[in-house]
């Protein structure tokens, strides 16, 4: 086949004038079969690669969705415990076996509010120190020894925070939520305070003039004439 | 208006006259006519203050003379000034 020879225009940026492009010979024949199989062959070792690589990413990402799901399962399963103790320490009956103590602890600590002047309490005798309750405590409160039931009687009620049953949070799907879109019902655009023009101050270096006699500019606030603008207020529109 | 309240007078209104003459001083630091005006009043204040000192007493616990007594707690307090006068 006889090469035609093409002559293609380009545009220059240059000059914005046309500039006539002349694309040189093709290889000969041999040569292009060469270049051909060469192609061919990349080709062919690229796919091979891309594959492996796409395998290997969805392996990761198997392992990496295996290993959350068990995350999340160890996580429900130990709030599932959690809770379960927690409802059995506060529903456990109590029984007059128990020490004194660990009965006035669980049954009258998650009412503070009601309770120590009843004459069931004062009835019983009173431990000087209470071991500490088994509930979650406020944090600034975990280091110290806990209060008698005598002494706490004396304690603002706001100062012991105990946290009884904290709610359980299970995992749920994120939920997307459109934001909202603003509109402004402003309709002349210079109103809207972020369209102003902006503005350039211009103060006047202070110059030393005349200054007070120091017994007046100690009257006046100020030593500098310049400066001594008292606020008038009202005065000031008549 | 006694010596005590024409001393302690010319201190404060020295003093007022040197904390504006140094807020101009620190936008104008070589302004030669402020820093006359500054060390003039400086000077006054310093001559008002020894006055005031050797009659009525420190002005400041800093202007302890250095004698044998504590004479800072012996004048008169910033609330007991309008009774004494």
């Amino acid at each position: 086949m006889e090469y035609k020879r093409q002559e293609t225009y380009q545009k220059t940026t240059m000059d914005g004038g046309w500039k006539r492009v002349t694309p040189s010979a093709p290889a000969p024949r041999k040569d292009r079969m060469v270049q051909k199989e060469k192609t061919v062959q990349a080709e062919q070792t690229a796919q091979v690669e891309r594959s492996a690589q796409v395998e290997q990413m969805a392996q990761v990402e198997r392992s990496a969705q295996a290993e959350q799901m068990a995350q999340v399962e160890q996580t429900v399963q130990a709030e599932q415990t959690a809770q379960v103790e927690r409802s059995a320490r506060m529903e456990r009956p109590v029984q007059k076996t128990q020490p004194v103590h660990m009965m006035q602890m669980e049954t009258v600590v998650p009412q503070l509010n009601h309770t120590y002047s009843s004459g069931s309490m004062s009835t019983q005798p009173m431990p000087l120190s209470m071991p500490r309750p088994t509930m979650d405590v406020h944090p600034s409160f975990a280091e110290l020894p806990y209060p008698s039931v005598e002494a706490m009687q004396y304690l603002d009620r706001e100062s012991v925070r105990i946290k009884v049953n904290p709610p359980v949070i299970s995992p749920l799907p994120p939920v997307e939520i459109e934001p909202p879109i603003y509109t402004f019902p402003i309709q002349d655009e210079t109103e809207c305070g972020y369209c102003i023009t902006p503005a350039m101050s211009y103060t006047p270096m202070q110059k030393w003039g005349e200054v007070y006699d120091p017994d007046k500019g100690f009257s006046r606030g100020t030593i500098f004439p310049e400066l001594d603008l008292p606020f008038v207020g009202e005065e000031a529109r008549k | 208006m006694n010596e005590r309240e024409v001393l302690l007078k010319r201190v404060q209104v020295c003093d007022f006259a040197l904390n504006d003459t140094a807020l101009y001083l620190n936008t104008h630091p070589d302004d030669q006519n402020a820093l006359a005006f500054y060390k003039k009043y400086s000077a006054m204040r310093a001559d008002a203050a020894k006055a005031f000192v050797d009659k009525y007493g420190p002005l400041t616990h800093m202007d302890h003379d250095g004698g044998d007594t504590w004479k800072w707690v012996d004048g008169p307090w910033p609330w007991q000034q309008q009774e004494e006068v």
